[in-house]
């Protein structure tokens, strides 16, 4: 008696199915391994009831579906261009929210900087006198540190909306290397590896919360009150 | 028939799809047969097309699907013309028959020549 649980042809078939969908989401996977077979089986059916033997309609159907590895490598570009889960957001609203205020807040210290330059500027142009005096140093490590945040910052911001990523997680992207390259100098030259550790450690907070900020990639998402409850994700509808 | 007059362009899908799920909710196998019913089996709907462009149209919204219990056997997937859908398809439906309009009004001629009747 054909069963196509134990007919390695259908097994093959199903495995090369699978591996290009290792990537979509379980629910997504599971779902549609469903589909599929339902559809075959209903192909199968079809092939029996025109006089083929079961083993026969079997081949059939798998025939007649097509390539399982160019079906699942299209569905999965198809997956693909969805994107990130929005609904990832509201299963995790305290990384949400916290995601959300750390790039604000990185946001705010890059604006506070540029309009603390200003006004050093502003200054440095009202008292002539002040090449000579100690806030020279400060000046000029300001107008350098400031200008590569700005051209790092517009061109992560460049690369993410090309990338169709968030162009604010790609400028921190790009503003990454830098925060690092000050570490090492902190290391190198000031032997402070506290201080350097730390603005690793910071640079690999700012990371994550860069990364999830990236996954709404259509639009900037702002959290509500209700995002900051502790509330168990609307179940979507399940097969059976 | 040729395989190339028997397989679907990758464009024409999604508007057969939605004039098939426009008289009712369908799953996929039944989608497929309908089209192929419907046309005579001029039109070889393949599966691995099938899918991809059903994704596609509930991605833009045009359809939604639903895990409905069936009365005998497992669940199916059913997919179901959304208002936006309908509306895609009255579009999708004119610029079809303006395109086809056209293109028949410069081979007609030719087709008539050929026994072969425009479609």
């Amino acid at each position: 008696m054909f069963s196509p649980l134990n007919d390695p042809q259908v097994e093959q078939w199903f495995q090369r199915l699978n591996a290009p969908l290792k990537r979509l989401p379980t629910e997504e996977r599971v779902n549609l391994h469903l589909e599929v077979r339902q559809h075959l089986e209903a192909l199968v059916a079809a092939n029996e009831e025109l006089g083929s033997s079961p083993s026969e309609a079997w081949e059939h159907a798998l025939t007649q579906f097509g390539d399982p590895g160019m079906f699942g490598r299209r569905m999965q570009r198809e997956a693909a261009t969805l994107g990130p889960d929005p609904n990832r957001w509201a299963r995790n609203p305290l990384t949400a929210a916290w995601a959300y205020c750390f790039v604000r807040c990185l946001l705010t210290v890059g604006v506070v900087w540029a309009v603390w330059m200003v006004c050093l500027c502003l200054l440095c142009t009202v008292a002539p006198t002040l090449p000579e005096s100690s806030l020279l140093p400060h000046l000029v490590s300001s107008a350098v540190g400031g200008g590569m945040l700005a051209a790092s910052a517009f061109a992560g911001w460049r690369t993410g909306r090309k990338m169709k990523t968030h162009a604010l997680a790609g400028a921190f992207y790009t503003f990454l290397p830098f925060v690092l390259f000050d570490g090492l100098l902190m290391l190198l030259l000031d032997h402070d590896a506290v201080g350097a550790l730390s603005l690793v450690a910071w640079a690999g907070l700012g990371c994550g919360a860069a990364y999830l900020a990236s996954v709404t990639k259509r639009g900037w998402y702002k959290p509500t009150w209700e995002d900051f409850k502790l509330t168990l994700p609307k179940r979507r509808r399940q097969a059976g | 028939m040729t395989n190339d007059d028997g397989e679907l362009k990758k464009g024409s899908m999604p508007i057969l799809i939605l004039a098939v799920l426009q008289d009712s909710p369908r799953h996929g196998y039944a989608i497929a047969r309908e089209i192929e019913r419907r046309c005579a089996d001029a039109l070889k709907v393949g599966e691995g097309a099938l899918y991809p462009a059903l994704r596609a149209l509930e991605r833009e919204g045009m359809v939604e699907s639903a895990w409905e219990t069936q009365p005998s056997g497992p669940a199916r997937r059913i997919y179901t013309l959304t208002d936006a859908g309908h509306a895609k398809l009255a579009a999708s439906l004119k610029s079809w028959q303006r395109f086809s309009n056209a293109v028949n009004a410069v081979v007609g001629d030719t087709l008539g020549g050929l026994d072969v009747q425009p479609a």
